[in-house]
């Protein structure tokens, strides 16, 4: 494994001004390697999709920097960051955010179009278990079905880094396992990083790497070397 | 991999079908009356522009009193001033030198008949003899005898030469100061003493025509004035209409303006100058847009006023006056309106003295950028068209109010989708293009279907009808 594949480094971020100011990120500092099953826990409210987004490239901190294998975030200018999250991130949604008048195949096409090396897309439509609702748009999905098409936008892209913000957490018990034994496989099977952001603490288990943030810092930052696959965690 | 998105674009037409058709609907319209109103006008332009070269618009045309002498127009084209003042010097010499001539004979004769009276009477006296027949009788014999003599002799004589030579002289001088007064005040009226002169040479062209009385329904009472021309013209031609020229002396061709306006139809038949006439063609003179009957006229007049074609046999049996009208065509052609108004003075000048010089007077004079029948026309439609580009203006505001707004509902409606394509990696560049495609084609749309009916609409309002 690759030492300092992602490297969070001082991340401040805050939000409103004066009297509303908010300081979400009061300094933040860890590393992922490459390939590593990473889990972000923390409370809501704690700036873990903040996080996310400054690691997407989505929203900027305000001091402090990522880098990703040694290139800073900052550094990039808006061409070669849209280059980064075209070609190596995949991004899962909290809120699924797909394209409604898209059906779930072409949404998945979506994210086959955007990347290098992407997966055969009727191979993860099947892999999501998503076959017989090929031709469905969003509005005709269930949640589950819906969080999985979120996935398999991601997925397709064979990502270097996927990051999935909540995946499981509008799901049940079930479909949350099957979800995360395909957030798995990603890992396992295309080597892609991940970073998995949930408040669910049974969902440790299944990472080689948990991150504990509360109150805008890393509280907890430890490494899990007796992981367990997916489908045996339990909650 | 295609662009999925273009997947979107099919979509979002059907399910906002009504919309688009609305805007389509609206631009269609709105466009095909703009296209239609360019093309009718650019059409119009057109045939105007084209008729210049092709149908051999002069670039004004004079009247004389008289026929003109080859020479007059010789002259004339040469674009040179004629030498007035010398024409009035030599006119004014030969006159005072017959009328010095007729004095001087005349006086002569008295003076060398007197002087053979008094000598016979001084010897009269001087033998006594008193009676006034035999005085009388010696003097006629005297002058038998001697008169041719002493004629002779006088005329010999010194005193004679010098008293002729002052007479002359006198004459002449008193000839150039009168002419020289006249010559003044007629240099300054026409500005004729101007040391930048230089000549505009022309072609000169016969273009003679007779103003007739038509008589459109044969009731014996005069409808209109119709100014006729003859059909073998080589300036200022006429395009048809409708039908084609005179072939014979009973077949005439008249302004589709006029006939238009009065009801004339090719094979009607009509009155002219007392004969009659088959209308067998509707014509428009490139010189006659409009039914100006004179320049200053204000207003044309498709009623009372036409222009017609006869062949030269049909002309030549008219019995109204001649009009002695010659066109000119400018060697060089002038490159703008200022140059227009300096070619139009110079040639003036040309024409007016040369004229004077030839005995002929000028009865009408008249440049091609100052006339009515042909200008009313093309500056009509130069109005219009800044009134169609006004209305452009205001379709394309109206077009991108329309868009603006419908863009911008478009992206609050699509807020959430904008950022999950942005940050699954879609460049702002894809995504406007992505999201004007559809604002585009529903344009482009729009103005091809306008434009297409715009044209075939505006196909039947191509020519230039003045009386809307
Ligand atoms: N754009 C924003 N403007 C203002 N405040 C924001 C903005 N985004 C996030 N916040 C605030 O920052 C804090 C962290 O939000 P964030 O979404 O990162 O929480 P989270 O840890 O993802 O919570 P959850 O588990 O509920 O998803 C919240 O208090 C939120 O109100
Ligand atoms: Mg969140």
């Amino acid at each position: 494994m690759e030492e300092n594949f992602l490297e969070i480094k001082d991340l401040k971020k805050s939000f409103g001004t004066g009297e509303a100011k908010q300081d979400v990120l009061r300094g933040m500092n860890f590393t992922v390697k490459k390939g590593e099953f990473c889990v972000l826990l923390g409370p809501s409210g704690s700036g873990k999709s903040t996080l996310l987004n400054i690691i997407g490239g989505i929203d900027t901190p305000d001091s402090g920097f990522v880098s990703i294998k040694g290139d800073k975030l900052e550094d990039m200018d808006e061409k070669q960051l849209t280059i980064y999250r075209r070609k190596h991130l995949g991004y899962v949604f909290q809120m699924y955010n797909l394209i409604p008048n898209l059906n779930v195949k072409e949404n998945i096409e979506v994210g086959a179009y955007l990347s290098d090396k992407p997966l055969d897309v009727e191979e993860v439509i099947t892999t999501l278990g998503l076959q017989d609702h090929k031709y469905k748009y969003p509005n005709q999905l269930s949640g589950g079905q819906q969080q999985r098409v979120s996935i398999g936008r991601a997925v397709v892209k064979n990502p270097d880094i996927l990051m999935c913000d909540e995946p499981t957490g509008a799901l049940d018990y079930k479909t949350s396992k099957e979800i995360l034994s395909l957030i798995e496989d990603c890992n396992s099977k295309y080597g892609s990083t991940i970073i998995m952001v949930t408040h669910n603490e049974a969902i440790k288990y299944m990472a080689d790497h948990v991150i504990k943030l509360r109150d805008g810092v890393v509280r907890h930052n430890d490494l899990n070397d007796k992981k367990i696959p997916a489908s045996e965690l339990e909650w | 991999m295609r662009n999925p998105l273009i997947k979107r674009i099919p979509k979002e037409l059907a399910s906002d079908w009504h919309k688009y058709l609305v805007i389509i609907l609206f631009m269609v319209g709105m466009i095909g009356v703009i296209s239609g109103m360019y093309v009718g006008r650019e059409s119009m332009v057109y045939s105007i522009n084209k008729g210049k070269t092709e149908l051999n618009l002069e670039d004004g045309c004079f009247e004389l009193s008289h026929r003109a002498s080859p020479e007059l127009l010789e002259n004339i084209s040469s674009g040179e001033m004629a030498d007035v003042r010398q024409y009035f010097i030599d006119e004014g010499m030969k006159e005072a030198d017959k009328e010095v001539a007729d004095a001087i004979e005349k006086e002569l004769n008295e003076q060398v008949t007197k002087a053979i009276e008094d000598g016979v009477r001084a010897q009269c006296v001087a033998m006594g003899v008193t009676d006034e027949d035999m005085i009388q009788s010696y003097v006629d014999a005297a002058m038998e005898e001697n008169f041719e003599e002493a004629l002779k002799e006088a005329r010999n004589s010194d005193e004679f030469k010098e008293a002729v030579d002052e007479a002359y002289a006198e004459a002449h001088d008193a000839v150039i100061e009168a002419v020289d007064e006249e010559w003044n005040d007629i240099a300054e009226e026409y500005k004729l003493n101007d040391d930048n002169f230089k000549p505009t040479t022309v072609k000169i062209y016969e273009h003679f025509y007779r103003n007739e009385s038509e008589d459109n329904n044969n009731d014996g009472v005069e409808d209109a004035t119709v100014r006729i021309f003859k059909s073998d013209s080589e300036i200022d031609l006429a395009s048809f209409v409708e039908g084609r020229a005179p072939e014979n002396k009973n077949e005439i061709a008249i302004d589709r303006n006029h006939a238009d306006t009065v009801g004339i139809k090719l094979g009607d038949k009509i009155t002219v100058g007392g004969r009659e006439y088959e209308v067998v063609g509707l014509l428009s003179y490139v010189n006659y847009l409009t039914m100006h009957e004179s320049n200053t006229d204000l207003m044309f007049d498709a009623f009372g006023f036409d222009v017609a074609m006869l062949t030269p046999e049909a002309f030549n049996e008219l019995t109204s006056r001649l009009h002695y009208n010659y066109s000119f065509l400018y060697d060089v052609k002038p490159e703008d309106k200022v140059a227009q108004a300096d070619y139009s003075e110079r040639f003036l000048k040309a024409l007016i003295t040369q004229t004077l010089v030839d005995d002929n007077e000028i009865k009408d004079y008249l440049p091609t950028y100052l006339s009515q029948a042909r200008n009313f026309a093309p500056s009509d439609i130069e109005g219009d068209s800044v009134g169609t580009a006004i209305f452009c203006y205001i379709l394309i505001a109206v077009i991108a109010f329309i868009f603006a707004i419908t863009i911008s509902s478009t992206i609050d409606k699509e807020a959430s989708v904008i950022g999950t394509l942005r940050a699954s990696g879609y460049s702002k560049g894809e995504l406007i293009v992505h999201y004007m495609s559809m604002p585009v084609i529903v344009t482009l749309a729009g103005a091809a279907i306008g434009n297409a009916l715009g044209y075939t609409g505006s196909r039947q309002y191509g020519d230039y009808a003045p009386h809307r």
